[in-house]
C-alpha cells in the first residue's frame, strides 16, 4: 500500500499576473491532520482547490492514493471538501443535504438511512434530519457540511478556513469535535487556516506558506521553538526581533552584535562572520530579576544576562507581561509566572535567557 | 406598556412611510376598479347608461362565441410569449453567470436601454422586419427561397406571439438573471464534489434553485403580454385578435362600457386564476424540492 495519502508534485498556478501557487511540493501521510497556514492571499484556498479538481494547474502533478488525479473531474476523485461558508444546499433538508452523494451513487433507501443517521451521532446533531438548512446556526451548519463529505468516505478530507466564521467559542468547541472526528475516523485532513493557534491545536504537521510557497514545514513545537526564517518566527507565536552582525562563531555557539550589544546565540548552518542575521527570542523564555548593583551579576556562560528598566506590565491571570527596555533602547517582550515576584515601571532589573534559546534567522 | 410605546411608533412610521403608495393604489387602482365594477353591473340604453343593477353583461360574454375566443387567444399567445422568453432568458442568464461574466454590465445596459427605449418604434420594427417589404422577405426573395414575398408572416397570431416577445422579455430575463445571481457557486461546486457530473448539478441544484426567478419572469411576461391591445391592434389580424383589442374598442367605438367592463372584469378573474395556479405551483415545488 502506498504511504502518502496526498503527493503534491510542483504544482504552479498562475491567475493572469498572479502566481497562487509556486512551485509548490508535499507528501501528506495517510490518517495525517495536516494544515496549510498562511497569510490570506498565500494561495492556500487555491492549493486546496487544485487537489479537489475544482480548479485545474498550469503545471504539476496531484497523486491521490498513488493515483494520478492531474486533470480528473472532481467527482472523480476521492477526495471531499469543506467549504468555509458551508455550501449548503438551501432547497434540501438536512436529511437531503447529507444524503446527496448516496443518493447520486443510488444506495439503497435504506442504507442511505442508517449512513445518515450514524453521520449525524458523529457530528452531535442527532434529531436535526427535517430541519430546514436556513434554520441552522453557523456551528450547527457546519456539522452538516461535515457530515455531508464524511458519508462519502473520502480517502482525503480538505478543510477551507471551516471554523472562519464562527464566534470564538464555538471555534474553539468544534476544534476539539475535528480533532476527535478525525481521530476517530482515521482520514486524512487537510485544514487551511490562517490562524496559527488552530493550525498548532489542531495538526501533527504545519506547512507554513506565504505568497504561494512553502516557507517551512514540520510539526507545531518544531516550527515554534526553531524557525528558520523572520516570517516564521514572526507569524507563529510572539516573538522578540533583533537584528545585528554575526561577530564570532564556534563549535559550540555564535555571538552576534545587536546595537552595541553582544548576545549568545545558537549555531546556524549557513551563517557566516560578517552576515546580518536576525535572532528570535519567546518572550516565554526569558527570565526577570532584581538588579543588584553590589552583587556581581552571576555571569553564566551558556546565558545572555542584561541590564534593563521596566516599562509596562501587565497582568494577564496565568501570566504577567513586561515590557522593558534594555541598554540599546530597544524594549523586549517577557512574560513571567503571576505569581513570581513582580516589578514596577521604573525599576531596574536583568533580564537573562539562554543562549540556546536565541534562535538565529535570515531572510 | 414601557415596551409597546417605541413599536406604536414604528407602526405609525411605517404608516406614515406606507401612505404614498397606498394613496396611488387607492387612486389609480382601487377607485376605478370600483367604478368600473359598477358600470359592469349597469346596462347600456341607445347613447345613454342605465343605472339598474343586472348581470345582463356577464351572461353575453359568457355566452358569446367571440368573446370567449379572443379570451382564449389573449391566453395562448400570452403563455406562448411568456414560455419564449423565458427560453430565451434563461440560457442566456446561465452563459452569464457561469461563462461570460465580462460582458454582464454591456448586456444589462442593452436590455436597460431596451426597456426605457420606445415601445411603439419596437413594434413598427418589427412592423417592418415581417412586412410584404419587410427584412425577411428580402432576404428569402434574393435567396431564391420564395418567388412572391410572403404574406402571412404580418397580421395574425405568430406576428403577435413574436413582437410581445422581443418587448416583453426583460421581464423574464430580469428575475431569472438575478436569480443566478443570488445562486452562489460554492454550493454548485459542493455538488461537484460530492460526485454530481455536470447534468446533475444542472438538474439537482442549478435548475430549482433558480425555478423561482423562471416562474417569476414567466409571470411578469405573461401578464404585460396577455393585457397589451397595440400589438394585436397593429398586426394582429384576426388570428392574433386578443380580448384586451375587444376591450378597448367597447370603451371606445362601441361606447359600450357596462359590457367592455364585464369583459375586463372576467378577464381579470382569469388572470388571477392563472396567478393563484402559478403560485400555487411554485409552493409545490418548494415543498417537493425541500422535503424528503
Ligand atoms: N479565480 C481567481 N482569479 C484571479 N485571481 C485569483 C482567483 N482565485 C484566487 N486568486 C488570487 O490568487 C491568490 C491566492 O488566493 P487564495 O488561494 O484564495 O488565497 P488564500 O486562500 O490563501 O487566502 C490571491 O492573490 C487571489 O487574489
Ligand atoms: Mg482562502
Amino acid at each position: 500500500m502506498e504511504e502518502f495519502s496526498v503527493k503534491i508534485e510542483a504544482v504552479t498556478k498562475r491567475f493572469v499576473e498572479i502566481v497562487a501557487v509556486q512551485h509548490f511540493t508535499l507528501d501528506v501521510k495517510r490518517g495525517e491532520f495536516i494544515s496549510l497556514l498562511g497569510p490570506s492571499g498565500c494561495g492556500k484556498t487555491t492549493l486546496l482547490r487544485i487537489i479537489a479538481g475544482l480548479e485545474t494547474s498550469d503545471q504539476g502533478r496531484i497523486v491521490i492514493e498513488g493515483e494520478d488525479m492531474t486533470g480528473q473531474t472532481p467527482e472523480k476523485r476521492p477526495v471531499n471538501m469543506v467549504f468555509q461558508r458551508y455550501a449548503l444546499f438551501p432547497h434540501m433538508n438536512v436529511f437531503n443535504n447529507i444524503a446527496f452523494s448516496q443518493v447520486l451513487k443510488k444506495r439503497p433507501r435504506q442504507e442511505i438511512q442508517a449512513k445518515v443517521s450514524e453521520m449525524l451521532a458523529l457530528v452531535d446533531l442527532d434529531g436535526y434530519q427535517n430541519r430546514n438548512v436556513n434554520e441552522l446556526s453557523g456551528g450547527q451548519s457546519q456539522r452538516v457540511a461535515l457530515a455531508r463529505s464524511l458519508i462519502n468516505q473520502p480517502k482525503v478530507l480538505l478543510l477551507d478556513e471551516p471554523l472562519g466564521a464562527l464566534d470564538l467559542l464555538i471555534r474553539k468547541q468544534m476544534q476539539l469535535e475535528l480533532k476527535r472526528i478525525q481521530r476517530h475516523l482515521n482520514t486524512t485532513f487537510i485544514y487551511v487556516t490562517h490562524d496559527q493557534e488552530e493550525a498548532m491545536i489542531l495538526s501533527n504537521r504545519i506547512v507554513l506558506m506565504n505568497k504561494g510557497e512553502i516557507v517551512q514545514v514540520g510539526k507545531p513545537e518544531d516550527l515554534y521553538r526553531l524557525p528558520e526564517t523572520v516570517f516564521a518566527a514572526h507569524f507563529i507565536g510572539e516573538t522578540n526581533l533583533l537584528e545585528g552582525n554575526v561577530t564570532r562563531i564556534n563549535a559550540k555557539g555564535m555571538e552576534v552584535e545587536v546595537g552595541g550589544l553582544r548576545i549568545k546565540t545558537r549555531l546556524h548552518p549557513k551563517v557566516k562572520v560578517g552576515m546580518q542575521v536576525w535572532l528570535s527570542i519567546r518572550p516565554e523564555k526569558i527570565d526577570l530579576a532584581a538588579d543588584q548593583p553590589d552583587d556581581p551579576p552571576n555571569r553564566v556562560n551558556h546565558r545572555n544576562d542584561l541590564p534593563a528598566i521596566v516599562k509596562t506590565r501587565t497582568f494577564l491571570g496565568s501570566s504577567m507581561n513586561y515590557e522593558a527596555r534594555l541598554g540599546n533602547q530597544r524594549l523586549m517582550n517577557l512574560v513571567t509566572s503571576a505569581e513570581a515576584v513582580s516589578y514596577q515601571p521604573r525599576d531596574k532589573v536583568r533580564i537573562s535567557w539562554a543562549k540556546e534559546d536565541t534562535v538565529v534567522l535570515i531572510d | 406598556m414601557n415596551r409597546t410605546r417605541p413599536t406604536s411608533r414604528t407602526d405609525a412610521k411605517l404608516l406614515f412611510q406606507l401612505a404614498p403608495s397606498t394613496l396611488y393604489l387607492l387612486v389609480f387602482f382601487a377607485i376605478p376598479g370600483f367604478v368600473l365594477l359598477l358600470y359592469s353591473f349597469w346596462q347600456k340604453k341607445g347613447f345613454s347608461i342605465e343605472r339598474v343593477f343586472t348581470l345582463k353583461n356577464y351572461l353575453t360574454v359568457l355566452t358569446t362565441d367571440l368573446y370567449i375566443r379572443v379570451t382564449l387567444n389573449s391566453l395562448i399567445i400570452g403563455l406562448s410569449a411568456a414560455l419564449l422568453a423565458v427560453i430565451i432568458s434563461y440560457p442566456l442568464a446561465y452563459g452569464l453567470r457561469f461563462k461570460l461574466r465580462r460582458y454582464q454590465s454591456t448586456l444589462l445596459l442593452l436590455i436597460f436601454v431596451s426597456v426605457v427605449g420606445s415601445y411603439l418604434a419596437r413594434i413598427y420594427a418589427w412592423k417592418s422586419i415581417l412586412g410584404q417589404k419587410g427584412l425577411i422577405n428580402q432576404i428569402l426573395l434574393y435567396a431564391g427561397l420564395v418567388q412572391e414575398p410572403l404574406s402571412f408572416l404580418l397580421f395574425n397570431r405568430f406576428a403577435v406571439i413574436i413582437t410581445l416577445t422581443n418587448l416583453f422579455v426583460p421581464f423574464a430575463f430580469l428575475p431569472i438573471f438575478s436569480a443566478f445571481q443570488n445562486l452562489n457557486f460554492d454550493v454548485v461546486q459542493a455538488a461537484r464534489d460530492l460526485g454530481a457530473g455536470p447534468f446533475q448539478v444542472f438538474y439537482r441544484i442549478t435548475l430549482p434553485l433558480t425555478l423561482p426567478g423562471v416562474l417569476a419572469g414567466f409571470m411578469y411576461t405573461f401578464i404585460f403580454a396577455t393585457s397589451d391591445f397595440v400589438v394585436t391592434s397593429l398586426m394582429g389580424g384576426v388570428s392574433g385578435l386578443m380580448v384586451s383589442k375587444v376591450i378597448a374598442d367597447q370603451f371606445g367605438i362601441a361606447f359600450n362600457w357596462p359590457l367592455g367592463s364585464a369583459l375586463a372584469f372576467v378577464f381579470i378573474l382569469t388572470l388571477a386564476s392563472g396567478y393563484l395556479f402559478l403560485v400555487g405551483l411554485s409552493r409545490w415545488l418548494n415543498i417537493r424540492g425541500a422535503g424528503a
